[in-house]
């Protein structure tokens, strides 16, 4: 048995008591090379490295979904996500975090609490945003939306949520909320901080069409066209295009 | 199609790199009020704001020169980055290349240097803004990309841009610019291939200490422990660049060793060099003398796992780990330190080795050092019956440079390296025959649960520290 066979013995083996810790060992599990790994040694190992990964994926959830989400109801997602996916990524948590959002949107303990599945929308569309880069050539003909600033649709109280979260005061009421939708721009600059700021749906629209193949100019024309009822508002949103222009939140690559 | 447009340099686009800039002072030629200063002091860096007409009023967070470059003494190899925003124009043509060299010379290998200045094209290249050291105007001082592109001919050319700049300031108001400007890199110093070069160096003096693995949860701890003046970190929870600032906050007020869990040096096939671009990164902005990750696999070719697989000790598995160290060690340039596994099971393969022996070997060939986690001996003495003084005898002394200490648990017929628990009574043993034995710089003590009650982790600490005190 040569190296990369034994190594992919052996994880076949510890993948499947994390996916099943019920599973008892494959018969070819016995040869030789395994004889000292008994059932008992591998479901300790499996379930040691399951408990570190629970561990890492409760500590990626953002301050405001911790205070939302109990902490018992973490464990078990975790654990649950763990057994699911024993192969995904946890570390670097840029490459594993985005998977465990989506799973965590998908479950329907967390769709039953009040603006979780929000929350992690939310989260999700702010990982998308890279401030930090080496500087780079242009490669479009026109401006879009850089890689440090993006669109997304959500609660018109998101700040209120998120300051009743970190504040621990009384969350706005649900229901009344549950049709009402905005579109937001967000951005990072340094770090770890994230703008935001709620939108018109006609500059939404403008800036969800640019690709880099025209200019925002072009762009706001065609949507006043196709929406008629804009025209009376086009200064306005030209002068938050330009805004957003001179903000460098555009940008050609 | 229309031509892509070529942006003008923009403070933005500086602040954006500031991750790729190394740890050490910046430098800015010029630096009028000094804004920009103060957004690299904001992110961290040490800024020294240069200006012939220095503010009366100094930002706190800026060292300010008031002086003129030319009568500045720059010490070579000294600034990780120099900004000299427009203003070399102001220079007489004669000090233009006498002044950028010194610049070049007072910048450290990798450095970045961020430049601008007028073209023979800029309107102003027909005035006399430049004065001699006296005080006497002069022609306004140009220099063109294609003369920079000779000067620098060696440098990696990071971004450049030439063209027509907006301006407006008082009394010209709004009016433009042409200007060169760009970002360029200085060369590195060919990268330290191994231990015994490092050891012969800068690493013959470092010895740090005792002190404690940087988690989140123990940061409150920290805050009570002001003496600890070094920490090892979690490289992987620092890749994303959006963690630099705090990051270089860190590393100033801590000597930082770097630490890893997904290097997999023990996979066969080419090496993740994206991976290790990032830790060199961050290796660079830490200065840490070394950086070690484990003696394992993490993956395969189409498997992917989260916990830390031990090797066979065969000759095959030595060959794959001596090469990928190697290469490893060498695209970083610091050396690395490989750190020994915990098992849990035997595995019968034939023609195996010892694994002190597989370890010696490894760290000899490919010119490594040894972490030496102690913990780890104590659970393979109690999980396979292996003899961990017998283990420790028979590693390369010198070469064992840090030690991990941690606490694990007890489950069924296993000891399990759970880092969640005080030390164990064997343990101790096992660290203090160690310390007597090894050339060892630094003990880091691991703890990674159990965060609620930390009266264990502080006792610990102070007996690692007892045990390193008496070792002097």
């Amino acid at each position: 048995m040569n190296l990369a066979s034994f190594q992919a013995h052996w994880l076949d083996i510890l993948l499947a008591l994390q996916k099943d810790p019920a599973a008892s060992l494959p018969s070819d599990a016995h040869g030789e090379v395994f004889q000292d790994l008994s059932l008992p040694k591998a479901k300790a190992i499996a379930q040691m490295v399951e408990q570190g990964k629970v561990s890492v994926l409760c500590g990626v959830l953002p301050d405001p979904l911790k205070k939302l989400l109990p902490a018992t109801l973490q464990q078990t997602l975790a654990q649950s996500y763990a057994r699911a996916f024993p192969e995904s990524t946890v570390i670097p948590a840029a490459q594993g975090v985005p998977a465990w959002f989506r799973w965590l949107q998908e479950h329907s303990e967390v769709q039953k609490i009040p603006f979780a599945t929000t929350l992690l929308a939310y989260e999700l569309a702010t990982l998308k945003l890279r401030f930090y880069q080496l500087p780079r050539l242009p490669e479009l003909t026109h401006a879009r939306l850089a890689p440090w600033a993006g669109l997304w649709v959500g609660t018109p109280r998101l700040e209120e949520v998120l300051s009743a979260l970190i504040h621990q005061s009384p969350l706005p009421a649900a229901p009344e909320l549950a049709n009402a939708q905005q579109g937001w721009l967000l951005y990072r600059r340094h770090g770890t901080e994230i703008k935001r700021v709620a939108i018109h749906w006609g500059l939404f629209e403008v800036l969800s069409l640019l690709d880099g193949t025209h200019s925002w100019v072009y762009y706001l024309e065609q949507v006043c066209k196709a929406f008629p009822e804009l025209q009376s508002q086009r200064k306005t949103l030209e002068h938050w295009l330009i805004w957003i222009e001179k903000e460098q939140l555009l940008s050609y690559y | 199609m229309q031509k892509n447009k070529r942006e003008p340099l923009s403070w933005q686009m500086i602040e954006q790199m500031f991750p790729w800039i190394p740890a050490g002072p910046v430098l800015d030629v010029g630096a009028g009020a000094g804004q920009l200063a103060a957004r690299f002091a904001d992110h961290g860096f040490a800024v020294t704001a240069l200006d012939k007409h220095a503010p009366v009023q100094e930002h706190a967070p800026l060292k300010w020169w008031s002086q003129d470059l030319r009568t500045t003494t720059l010490k070579p190899a000294s600034w990780a980055a120099i900004v000299a925003l427009n203003s070399f124009p102001f220079l007489p043509q004669a000090d233009q290349h006498p002044q950028l060299e010194r610049l070049c010379t007072a910048l450290q290998p990798g450095g970045i240097l961020i430049f601008s200045t007028f073209t023979p094209q800029d309107p102003g290249a027909q005035q006399t803004l430049a004065q001699d050291l006296h005080g006497t105007p002069a022609p306004t001082g140009t220099l063109s990309l294609q003369t920079l592109q000779t000067l620098f001919k060696d440098w990696e050319w990071l971004w450049h841009f030439e063209g027509e700049v907006p301006d407006d300031h008082p009394p010209a108001g709004p009016h433009q610019h042409h200007l060169v400007q760009v970002i360029l890199k200085k060369p590195q110093r060919p990268a330290s291939q191994g231990l015994s070069q490092a050891l012969n160096s800068r690493l013959s003096q470092t010895h740090l200490g005792v002190s404690l693995g940087w988690r989140s949860p123990l940061i409150k701890l920290f805050e009570n422990l002001q003496q600890l003046s070094f920490i090892e970190i979690m490289g992987d929870d620092y890749l994303d660049p959006m963690w630099d600032s705090t990051l270089l906050a860190l590393s100033q007020r801590y000597q930082i060793l770097l630490h890893g869990v997904e290097l997999s040096v023990g996979t066969p096939g080419p090496i993740d060099t994206q991976y290790l671009a990032e830790i060199r990164r961050l290796a660079d902005r830490t200065h840490c003398p070394w950086w070690s990750d484990h003696l394992c696999y993490t993956r395969t070719h189409r498997h992917r796992t989260f916990s830390l697989n031990p090797l066979p000790t065969t000759e095959e598995a030595l060959q794959v780990v001596v090469e990928r160290a190697k290469a490893a060690q060498a695209y970083v340039g610091k050396p690395l330190l490989l750190e020994n596994a915990a098992y849990y099971w035997q595995n019968h393969l034939p023609a195996q080795m010892p694994d002190a022996l597989f370890l010696k070997q490894i760290v000899e060939q490919a010119d490594c050092g040894i972490l030496l986690d102690v913990a780890n001996l104590y659970g393979n003495a109690h999980n396979l019956g292996m003899d961990p003084y017998a283990y420790i005898d028979a590693l390369p002394h010198d070469r064992v440079l840090q030690i991990h200490l941690a606490g694990g648990q007890h489950r069924g017929p296993l000891h399990l390296d759970t880092h969640d628990s005080s030390v164990h009574q064997e343990t101790w043993k096992l660290f203090n025959y160690a310390l007597k034995r090894c050339d060892v710089r630094a003990v880091i003590l691991e703890r990674d649960a159990n965060f609620e009650d930390l009266t264990d982790v502080i006792e610990d600490l102070q007996t690692a520290q007892a045990q390193w005190g008496l070792r002097l």
